[in-house]
């Protein structure tokens, strides 16, 4: 039990930032829901350890577990439609730029525009994953993976464009 | 520096500031009391059947046939109904989550279409049961009761149908709204 409890520790410490960005992506930027969100994804992650065994990579996992629960919890609490929400942005650092703040502004109304798919596959992109893990995440194959990615990103980049 | 990768260097500079706010211990804490909170639930059910059963010897019910039978439609319908309640909530939670995206999918629609037989086929059932049996208990009411206690029961039990009712129709809508929704994810 002990040592489950500091395999936790480890993990929460490790991906809590990369899954609270996922769920703030999901939540169109409003940080108490990704809060919500961030906590029942690692409540799901604590009462599921024992039984994880290596099959897939841990992070993607985790990745699986954010995903499923975004989509799930979203969907239920109505929170979910394609049109931008109240954003609660998060306030950068003193040495950061306005525009900077602006183009997140920007990110988080188009990526609110996105289909569910569209919207995971994208937010696991700009967090740096590799297509082969996001792949594995949403469970399609890495080619048609590829393609979606190249389609996504150009609708992202067209739209904080004109936003 | 090419237009993408200017996004993701945004996105990545994101502040870590609620890191803090959550702790894994507290986290797991609240855990411990979700599941603490589930044995409470199962625990009042147990007490709420004993209650019965209780009930049921204390009026002597067993003396009369129609009010055993009564008592055994409308005991056999709420148990059923609310014990089958908490086995899908329970399997609605015990879907892994670990599995891809596509799969979970999946197992959350056959999980809702299952639902579909609980609502559509032993709801309307139970509530018969219940229905009659109550039906059955109702001339025991009227020579036993005082006539203002007697309308009161039939009363709340009308209201109780009509409040239940509604409750369920609600439910049922959510649930065909979310499993429309899933099968149509893109």
């Amino acid at each position: 039990m002990e040592n489950l409890k500091t395999r936790f520790v480890a993990i929460h410490e490790a991906h809590f930032q990369k899954v609270f960005r996922l769920c703030m992506g999901y939540a169109s930027g409003d940080q108490n829901e990704a809060q919500d969100l961030t906590q029942e994804v690692f409540i799901k992650i604590w009462q599921n350890l024992k039984d994880f065994r290596q099959e897939a990579n841990i992070s993607t996992w985790i990745y699986r577990i954010t995903v499923n629960t975004c989509l799930l919890k979203i969907r239920k609490e109505k929170k979910f439609k394609r049109q931008p929400l109240n954003f609660d942005i998060p306030v950068f650092e003193n040495n950061t730029t306005p525009d900077r703040k602006l183009l997140l502004d920007k990110m988080y109304r188009c990526i609110a525009l996105l289909n569910q798919k569209d919207k995971a596959i994208i937010i696991m992109t700009l967090e740096g994953l590799e297509q082969k893990e996001i792949a594995a995440v949403m469970g399609v194959s890495h080619e048609a993976l590829r393609v979606k990615v190249h389609r996504i990103k150009k609708k992202l980049i067209k739209c904080t464009s004109h936003e | 520096m090419n237009e993408f990768e200017k996004l993701q260097h945004t996105w990545e500079s994101q502040p870590n500031e609620k890191t803090a706010q959550i702790s894994a211990q507290s986290l797991i804490k609240k855990t411990g009391d979700i599941q603490k909170g589930y044995r409470l639930t199962y625990l009042i059910l147990i007490i709420t059947v004993l209650v019965v059963i209780l009930f049921y010897f204390y009026i002597s019910g067993y003396q009369n046939t129609t009010v055993s039978i009564a008592f055994a439609l409308m005991g056999t319908a709420l148990f059923t109904r609310i014990g089958l309640e908490f086995w899908c909530r329970h399997k609605l939670i015990t879907i892994n989550p670990g599995q891809n995206v596509e799969q979970y999918k999946n197992a959350v629609i056959a999980y809702y279409k299952k639902r579909n037989y609980v609502h559509y086929l032993v709801t309307p059932l139970t509530l018969a049961l219940y229905i009659s049996g109550f039906t059955m208990l109702l001339p025991f009411f009227k020579v036993s009761l005082s006539y203002g206690f007697y309308m009161y029961i039939f009363i709340s039990f009308i209201m109780l149908c009509i409040v239940g009712g509604v409750f369920f129709i609600i439910q049922i809508r959510k649930e065909q709204k979310m499993l429309t929704e899933l099968i149509d994810f893109k």
